[in-house]
């Protein structure tokens, strides 16, 4: 097997890698955070390094890093936490995460938490990171179909609560 | 930007979805989910820090900080109670077959005697039955020689039960 040169990165040459960097990298310091995790840009940067180290080439980098965040995410706080940490309890910092707040209004941010914790996180990966139903598959560990079941559910969710609250701003 | 897109491979029905779900959580559908961030100098910095971190790792001797533990522990740990086992079943085992040993022993002493005691009871009864009948002959061959050597003699019937056609007479001689 032919070693990668060091020009070469998952996202193409070095100026790919730059800007995939920049794009990326906030975000994965965001999803870091939404897990509670301690140290999040610890755990991006770490990602990162991860991703490029490896020999085997990845189909999709933006779905391993999201999801090397995550099980670095849940493993930081289990030896801290020293208990069983449910979806739940890691989806619900004592305050909401600072993506939510700069991208959703209040109403919806409360009608997010209503949600179940696995349809709510789909739904965030595939609308706000603007990730495929496949890279979610890979990032959950889930099939493709599960993911869809999730987002379309939640979806229903959503729609019964906008009908029952009246709330026509939001669509406006 | 130049590096894979998500919605490259997406569908059309996915990417609908999304639009739809965007404006019910009250999200502009025209906007992109990942805008294309500036570079400043400090994520370029990080970055190009992060990419040399991932080439030193990936070309770093893999040092092995503990060496293999051998396996022979292991295995003795592992074959020591089987091992405990089958020893104090050998153990158990030969117990038993001393105590069968020695109850077969006991039995066959018993037996023995048992046979002994069988033969002198039949000698003693077959030597009784002898004495027996030695004392049978010994007491005919006795009264044989005692009947030859009396004299019978009819009784003299008495005057009160003489007989009807008899008649006492008197002798003449006395």
């Amino acid at each position: 097997m032919q070693a990668p040169d060091n020009t070469t990165t998952p996202f193409g040459d070095v100026a790919d890698f730059h800007q995939a960097f920049a794009d990326l990298y906030p975000r994965l310091v965001a999803y870091a955070r939404r897990y509670g995790a301690t140290y999040p840009e610890d755990i991006a940067q770490e990602a990162f390094v991860i991703l490029m180290q490896r020999e085997e080439p990845v189909d999709h980098p933006a779905a391993f890093l999201y999801g090397t965040v995550r099980t670095l995410s849940l493993t930081e706080r289990r030896p801290m936490k020293n208990q069983n940490l449910s979806l739940e309890a890691v989806m619900e910092p004592g305050r909401p995460p600072e993506a939510e707040e700069l991208l959703l209004s209040r109403e919806v941010r409360e009608r997010m938490r209503t949600l179940s914790p696995t349809f709510r996180e789909a739904l965030w990966l595939f609308v706000v990171e603007g990730l495929s139903i496949r890279e979610i598959g890979e990032i959950l560990e889930i099939p493709d179909a599960t993911v869809k079941t999730r987002i379309h559910r939640a979806k229903a969710q959503l729609r019964e609560q906008l009908n029952t609250s009246g709330g026509a701003h939001v669509l406006a | 930007m130049s590096w894979p897109e998500t919605a490259c491979d997406e569908s059309s029905a996915d990417q609908e979805l999304r639009m739809e779900l965007k404006g019910l959580m009250g999200l502009d559908p025209e906007v992109p989910a990942r805008p294309k961030a500036q570079l400043s100098p400090e994520i370029l910095a990080l970055a190009e820090e992060l990419r040399r971190e991932s080439v030193r790792r990936r070309h770093a001797p893999i040092i092995k900080l503990a060496k293999p533990r051998p396996v022979w522990p292991m295995l003795l740990a592992a074959g020591l109670p089987v091992a405990l086992a089958l020893g104090g079943l050998g153990v158990w085992g030969s117990v038993q077959k001393r105590k069968a040993d020695t109850l077969a022993a006991a039995v066959r002493e018993k037996d023995a005697e048992m046979q002994r005691l069988a033969k002198i009871t039949a000698e003693a009864a077959a030597q009784v039955k002898a004495t027996q009948n030695e004392l049978v002959l010994a007491r005919s061959g006795a009264k044989g020689a005692q009947k030859a050597r009396e004299l019978v003699l009819p009784l003299q019937p008495s005057a009160s039960r003489q007989p009807l056609d008899t008649q006492t007479v008197s002798n003449p001689s006395r």
